[in-house]
């Protein structure tokens, strides 16, 4: 996991898989980005080849801690946008092509 | 192990998240080889592993890990997938917020599989899923 600050948003990029293994790392990383009071908060899911409801978990409670539609997720295949969808997570994280484009928000 | 053709099967698999990854792994690569395509491949593999993360949050009461059964079958028409454990499924207690934080792994399963059934009773839960394949035109 990769982070990069741009002004007050964190970008942070993923990559691999996220299962019952791997989401307690995701969960304490992103953990300590919101620590770290960002305004906006990106997760670029493009390089995630496996996505469930443990990631889902992550991306839930980090929504809680920051202000309604603080936090963005960028992905380019179902894998990702698929399980946001199906679970209507996505009408509360907005999922994007690009950060370009998910920071333009 | 060798699987007989059409068929795969790992019983006893601890419901642990390292032994579940590797479950899910030997899957996919059963589901490709055995012709399924791409897309349909990360469905059943989704659906099948939503099952048994829900064995390893739930049918053991937390209290270390018990275990769980998978059988795959391959058919002209189908694949299916049946999962079973030895738990008893606890109640998910219900998070009212707009944005719960639990229970999101059903939903997932339901809307990756074409079929699903979880029928628990006292000996355990078993979670039958199925996809239905396009017919081979002969």
């Amino acid at each position: 996991m990769t982070l990069d600050w741009r002004g007050r948003a964190a970008v942070l990029s993923v990559a691999g898989e996220i299962d019952l293994l791997s989401a307690p790392e995701f969960e304490d990383v992103v953990g300590a980005v919101l620590a770290d009071a960002p305004e906006t908060l990106v997760v670029d899911l493009r390089e995630v080849t496996f996505f469930c409801s443990a990631g889902l978990q992550v991306l839930a409670a980090a929504h809680r801690r920051l202000a309604e539609r603080a936090l963005r997720v960028v992905s380019d295949s179902p894998v990702t946008s698929g399980p946001l969808k199906t679970t209507g997570l996505d009408t509360w994280i907005g999922v994007h092509a690009t950060v370009d484009e998910a920071l333009r928000t | 192990m060798d699987d007989p053709p059409g068929r795969f099967r790992r019983h006893g698999v601890q419901a642990v998240p390292q032994a579940l990854r590797r479950l899910r792994h030997d899957l996919m690569a059963w589901v490709r080889s055995a012709g399924v395509d791409a897309v349909r491949a990360q469905d059943i593999v989704l659906a099948s592993y939503e099952a048994l993360a829900n064995v390893a949050d739930h049918a053991y009461g937390g209290s270390g890990s018990g275990e769980v059964d998978l059988d795959a079958s391959v058919h002209p028409d189908r694949v299916e997938v049946v999962i079973r454990d030895h738990g008893r499924w606890r109640t998910p207690v219900p998070d009212p917020q707009p944005v719960s934080l639990r229970g999101r792994g059903l939903l997932l399963l339901r809307a990756s599989a074409d079929r699903a059934d979880i029928s628990s009773g006292e000996a355990g839960t078993v979670v039958t899923l199925a996809w239905d394949l396009a017919p081979v035109r002969p």
